[in-house]
């Protein structure tokens, strides 16, 4: 690598440069993140206002479905009651769940992310920050127009699990239930997204010196969160992807008549559903690792410990999804396994709770609003907890499954383990928004409310289902002893919803008595409490120790009046400093996105796409589509500016160049996250494929006389390896600067990829396979399917790497688009032999015994 | 020890049951072995649960409220994070292994087979005819029921089909002291068959067919409810279970494979002229009358059951006929279709034809 990081070693003790700085470099640097005004300030795209208007949508859709929640209290206050009838209230309880899920807790931990992430890492901004812009335009707008179906009785009522055969063309018929599997679909692209960024930003935009062992447990948790988001998502974007096509086109996925099994459902959602509580717990666990020993001022007790319990919780949560179907009849053996996994989880949890239990018994805690939501998930998280490792016994479960005893565990640990720490979080960090703390008294009355509220609703809730309720009933029989406890727990969820009131209460009026200052108010150790501006800081701090406002006093003067790296802006641009993963070395100067309308025509043009394919409106859906299409376009045109300035002193004796091609690159690392998703997506593809196999009762495949003849698939798989032998001609061209020979190869391989897939497709076809027939051939078009909205993206892409060599911006140095494309395409060249492997390898195997 | 934790586990059934006032579908007043054992564990896990839950909030309050001291980290991160949970955790898997492995096991061959099978939103249950006579399962069978029963069922059988079995809707009985096993299967959508006081629940599912053993060690009445979320009113799918002795059980059945009773009386004549005038025998089935749709619930005994519309009304004559009147305003969603355009007077003789139904 001809760039090759810069050594550690040439640090000095001294600050990086030295005083006075030169006249104009503050104002330089303010001027090029100075935020757009008025109305122009839609297209901003810096993380701390996106974040703020992130965390603002959050916390908007958790207002929205919680007044969904009392409403279906007031229902069930009374046996009997007839005041919301079945059918409003199955959308109740299915836009709630919902909501909170897809459209609050996963969406809040991103943006709190968005918002304090960066600034914890000493980056000036996220690494790719429109496409945060992006993903909140696409999510806000999308959400929105999810919950509004509400308003016209067309919202889901399948439930939040949206089992089918249930939730199939059969016995949902209306639109609401393609509302949920569109709508879903891509607020998963938007978490995604978020997770590219958060797994970028931690990796490569950390301060100089911050390495992996001095990174702040935030930091630690949200990379976790991020690669269980690139494994966790894609099982439920390839289960929509299907449920949506059974219903749109009755390919039997879900039909056991026709050879699918509604079990696969179960088993892609839930192997989706498990991780998602720990990306919705883990971000949570390391505000509380944040705010534990700032307000108890000492260190956190076992930073190891802790970064090893992070990653065993991701790991072991992609093994438990079988514990959300232990009443389904699986075999005893694998219900014994996931049981043990199920238990297991309690091990690195409760490594975490006395690793903060120490941390505040070493130190001397602080008394104040977030300490008392801490207290509160204290007592209400390790009960739920408690109760999860109850749910893992197996003829336990088989007794309370599905019961109000369920409903009451979930809520002790998404509301005990992530919103109580979330507002312990808004009560700590608001002073970065407010310039001061929020009302003390407020704030305490708030807890006490909220924590009282909870606890009347949801701890009579256990012996609710004990005594027999199950969930999702909108009405009960009296006598059954439910009466009286149903009635306590609406009065305790209307107590819980005055204490969040409170708080809202005291958001809006702090709000008006903002200061421009952001006081160290806790006496914290971490880079977020520098004074900062819109640039972020004024110069980047290098790291020593893992609290480095504690370990080095004069930090703050040093960094605010310019003695630490790039104090200003070196290029007139936006910046920040990419650094090596591991030891955070400096590599290169990040020109950072500036404001821009394109991210949020892009969104809108997304969420119109999914939302009139949802009504059938095809015109205004492909418009939609058409926009956010161009918007793309135009937006990564702007991208990859090449090397347009001199390589930058940014202090301390280091130099960095402000272009970086290869595999140093960010661009790069983004497009690796997005092929393991891909992958991953694809993994889940192909595991149902064989699912059909293992629950065939006849031979398999069913009907081998609709298999096409070899030479089909053989053709379709050499052309494929012959398309990746032309891309590397293409990029040979792109070394010698041989324009035309690059432009020659790249469309003559787009023509392969293209011919490859439309090879494939057709001899299945000819051979007489219907896609309506059978699971089995349903599941090979599916996997044929995949492979062709890869092609079609490839096809964008050769078009968009034409149209930039034409217009003279691609060349041998200036390569980044062209690498970051031919990383996807070659991907897509790869994943097609493996598909073509996959179906018609394993039908020979299996015809052939 | 033990008296201690029996102890604890009465006043705390106690106290559930005092809060339940009537506890026909707790998990804790539990009528068979498998209930019990599960009941039990659930006991001694409410107090480990409890006593963890105060000793991890009474140091999280100590630590807050006192001045700094020194930790060790592998005290507690170590002691409280690994080896605790840890040997809790294996005394505590072990224990549910145990448990789940007694239950899937059955000690005795089963001595009826019933089909439950589930539909938005009832339940259809059929006592499958029985095995032929020689078998093991037909010896137990005859003994059971005394051979004439058997007899009859399997005549009923052959000479008319498959609707011609005993099939109830919303009602399981079963003989107390004998293992029966139960098939669940769907005719729709998933559901869940669940009687907590006979133990643990079972998902009905499209393309499978569950088995659940269900041995009652007491007569009694006990509640059962569909928990799976199945659309509508999934709320108002109950079933009654109720187990009698061997010999009322067997009184029982003898009846139900009995056809239909002949209405008496001119009431009755007219309600049953009513009913197969508005057609309702479209969808139900009357043993020994010319109604034979498969749609809704079999109506041969409908007069013996104890509930109406899944375990949502009483059943009685009124009842029945406001049932019959308004079915959409009782359970709303549900698939029987309103009215009928029935006169006050044939609606009282329907009623009071189908209440003789016994």
């Amino acid at each position: 690598m001809q760039r090759e990081t810069q050594s550690l070693s040439r640090l000095r003790k001294a600050a990086p440069n030295s005083l006075p700085r030169p006249d104009g470099e503050l104002e330089a640097l303010e001027r090029a993140w100075a935020p757009p005004k008025g109305w122009r300030r839609l297209s901003a795209v810096n993380n701390t206002q996106v974040g703020l208007w992130y965390i603002g949508a959050a916390l908007l859709f958790m207002l929205l479905a919680g007044l969904l929640a009392l409403m279906m209290r007031t229902q069930l206050a009374l046996p009997q009651n007839d005041l919301i009838g079945p059918t409003l209230y199955n959308q109740l309880f299915t836009m709630h769940g919902t909501v909170m899920m897809f459209l609050f807790a996963v969406p809040v931990v991103e943006a709190m992310a968005v918002y304090i992430l960066p600034a914890m890492l000493g980056a000036r901004d996220l690494p790719f920050p429109r496409l945060s812009a992006y993903a909140l335009w696409a999510y806000l707008i999308g959400g929105l127009m999810f919950f509004g179906t509400l308003f016209f009785d067309a919202a889901p009522s399948g439930g939040w699990f949206m089992y089918p055969p249930l939730t199939s063309y059969e016995y949902s018929r209306g639109i609401g239930a393609d509302f949920w599997l569109l709508g879903i679909g891509f607020i998963e692209i938007s978490a995604i997204a978020g997770a590219i960024e958060l797994i970028v930003g931690t990796l490569r935009t950390r301060a100089p010196g911050m390495s992996l062992g001095k990174m702040p447990i935030y930091a630690w948790t949200m990379l976790v969160v991020g690669a269980m988001i690139v494994f966790g998502f894609p099982p439920v974007i390839a289960a929509t992807l299907l449920l949506e096509i059974e219903r749109a086109f009755q390919w039997p996925f879900f039909i056991a008549a026709r050879g699918g099994d509604p079990l696969l459902w179960q088993h892609l959602f839930w192997l989706f559903g498990h991780p998602e509580v720990y990306i919705i717990f883990l971000p949570a666990a390391g505000m509380i690792s944040t705010m534990v020993p700032a307000l108890a001022r000492t260190g956190l007790v076992g930073y190891r410990w802790v970064v090893a319990a992070l990653i065993g919780v991701g790991i072991l949560s992609l093994g438990l999804w079988a514990h959300h179907m232990f009443a389904t009849g699986i075999p005893q053996l694998s219900l014994n396994f996931f049981s043990a996994a199920s238990m297991a989880v309690a091990i690195p949890t409760g490594m975490q709770i006395f690793a903060w239990i120490a941390t505040l018994w070493r130190g001397n805690v602080q008394r104040s609003t977030p300490t008392w939501f801490l207290l509160a998930f204290f007592a209400s998280f390790v009960f739920g907890g408690l109760t999860g490792v109850m749910l893992a016994v197996v003829p336990y479960d088989w007794q309370v499954h599905d019961t109000y005893f369920v409903v009451a565990h979930l809520h002790y640990v998404l509301i005990g383990g992530m919103v109580f720490p979330l507002f312990a979080a808004l009560y700590y960090w608001a002073p970065l928004v407010y310039g001061r703390k929020l009302s003390e008294r407020i704030g305490t009355w708030a807890c006490a409310l909220m924590f009282s509220g909870f606890t009347v609703a949801f701890l009579p809730m256990h012996l609710t289902g004990l005594l027999g309720m199950p969930r999702r009933v909108h009405t009960y029989q009296a006598g059954l002893g439910w009466d009286a406890l149903n009635l306590v727990s609406t009065l305790g969820a209307f107590t819980l919803a005055s204490g969040i009131a409170l708080v809202f209460v005291d958001l809006a009026l702090s709000s008006r008595r903002t200061r421009p200052e952001r006081p160290n108010v806790w006496h914290a150790g971490s880079l977020e409490w520098l004074p900062q501006g819109a640039y972020g800081v004024r110069s980047i701090p290098r790291v020593e120790g893992q609290y480095p406002l504690w370990d080095n006093p004069a930090l703050a003067p040093e960094v605010q009046s310019g003695q630490h790296y790039l104090p200003g802006t070196a290029t007139g641009a936006r910046e920040t400093i990419v650094t090596s993963p591991i030891d955070a070395s400096p590599q290169y100067l990040l020109l950072v996105a500036g404001p821009s309308w394109l991210p949020l025509l892009a969104g809108a043009g997304t969420a119109a796409f999914f939302l009139f394919l949802t009504v059938k409106l095809m015109l205004p859906a492909a418009l939609g589509g058409v926009i956010a299409l161009v918007a793309c376009w135009l937006w990564l045109w702007q991208t990859d500016r090449g090397p347009v300035h001199a390589p930058v002193d940014i202090g301390g004796g280091i130099t960095l160049p402000v272009y970086a091609s290869g595999s140093v690159g960010h661009s790069w690392w983004a497009m690796v996250v997005l092929l393991l998703v891909s992958g991953t997506i694809l993994s889940a593809l192909v595991f149902a494929f064989y699912y059909y196999w293992t629950i065939a009762p006849g031979p398999w495949p069913p009907a081998p006389d609709t298999l096409p003849a070899w030479p089909w698939p053989a053709a379709a798989a050499l052309l494929c390896a012959g398309s990746a032998r032309l891309l590397r001609r293409a990029r040979q061209a792109l070394d010698r600067h041989a324009h035309r020979g690059l432009r020659a190869h790249l469309g003559i391989a787009a023509l392969t990829s293209l011919s490859a897939w439309m090879i494939a497709i057709h001899g299945q076809w000819q051979a007489g396979s219907l896609a309506t027939a059978h699971a089995f051939d349903a599941s090979v078009y599916a996997l044929l399917s995949y492979q062709g909205l890869f092609v079609a993206v490839v096809l964008i892409m050769a078009a968009y790497l034409l149209a930039r060599s034409l217009a003279g911006v691609l060349d041998g140095i200036r390569r980044v688009s062209f690498e970051v494309c031919r990383l996807f395409w070659l991907y897509t060249l790869w994943q097609g032999v493996f598909v073509l492997a996959v179906i018609y390898g394993s039908a020979a195997l299996a015809g052939a015994t | 020890m033990h008296v201690a934790r029996s102890l604890i586990a009465a006043a705390l059934a106690a106290g559930l049951t005092a809060t339940a006032g009537a506890a026909e579908q707790s998990v804790h007043a539990p009528a068979s072995a498998a209930a019990q054992s599960i009941h039990e564990l659930g006991i001694a896990m409410y107090i480990g649960a409890g006593v963890i839950t105060l000793l991890v909030v009474a140091a999280a309050l100590v630590a807050i409220a006192r001045t700094g001291r020194p930790v060790r980290a592998g005290w507690f991160v170590l002691g409280g994070g690994i080896v605790l949970p840890c040997a809790v955790l294996t005394l505590l898997l072990t224990a549910a292994i145990m448990v789940g492995d007694a239950l899937s096991r059955t000690a005795l061959a089963p001595v009826a087979r019933i089909e439950v099978i589930g539909h938005q939103w009832w339940w259809e249950v059929r006592y499958l005819p029985p095995p032929a006579a020689g078998t093991e399962l037909g010896r137990l069978l005859a003994r059971l029921c005394g051979a004439g029963v058997a007899e009859r069922a399997r005549a009923a059988r052959d000479d008319g089909g498959a609707v011609r079995a005993i099939v109830l809707a919303n009602e399981l009985r079963l003989p107390v002291g004998y293992p029966v096993e139960v098939e669940l299967t769907t005719r729709d959508v998933i559901h869940s068959f669940w009687v907590p006081a006979l133990g643990g629940k079972i998902d009905m599912i499209p393309g499978r067919v569950n088995r659940l053993v269900l041995h009652a060690e007491r007569a009694g009445t006990f509640r059962g409810q569909c928990a799976e979320y199945c659309g509508g009113p999934h709320g108002l799918m109950g079933l009654v279970v109720v187990a009698h002795e061997e010999a009322d059980y067997r009184a029982w059945l003898a009846n139900q494979a009995e056809p239909a009773r002949k209405p008496a009386g001119d009431l009755r004549v007219q309600g049953q002229a009513a009913f197969l005038r508005a057609g309702c025998d479209e969808c139900h089935t009357i043993r020994g009358t010319s109604a034979g749709g498969a749609r809704g619930p079999d109506l041969t005994h409908v007069g013996s059951r104890r509930t109406l519309a899944a375990g949502t009304l009483d059943n009685h004559v009124g009842t029945l006929a406001g049932w019959i009147a308004d079915p959409q305003n009782v359970k709303p969603g549900n698939r029987m279709p309103p009215g009928k355009g029935l006169q006050g007077s044939e609606l009282r003789a329907l009623a009071a034809y189908l209440a003789s139904l016994e």
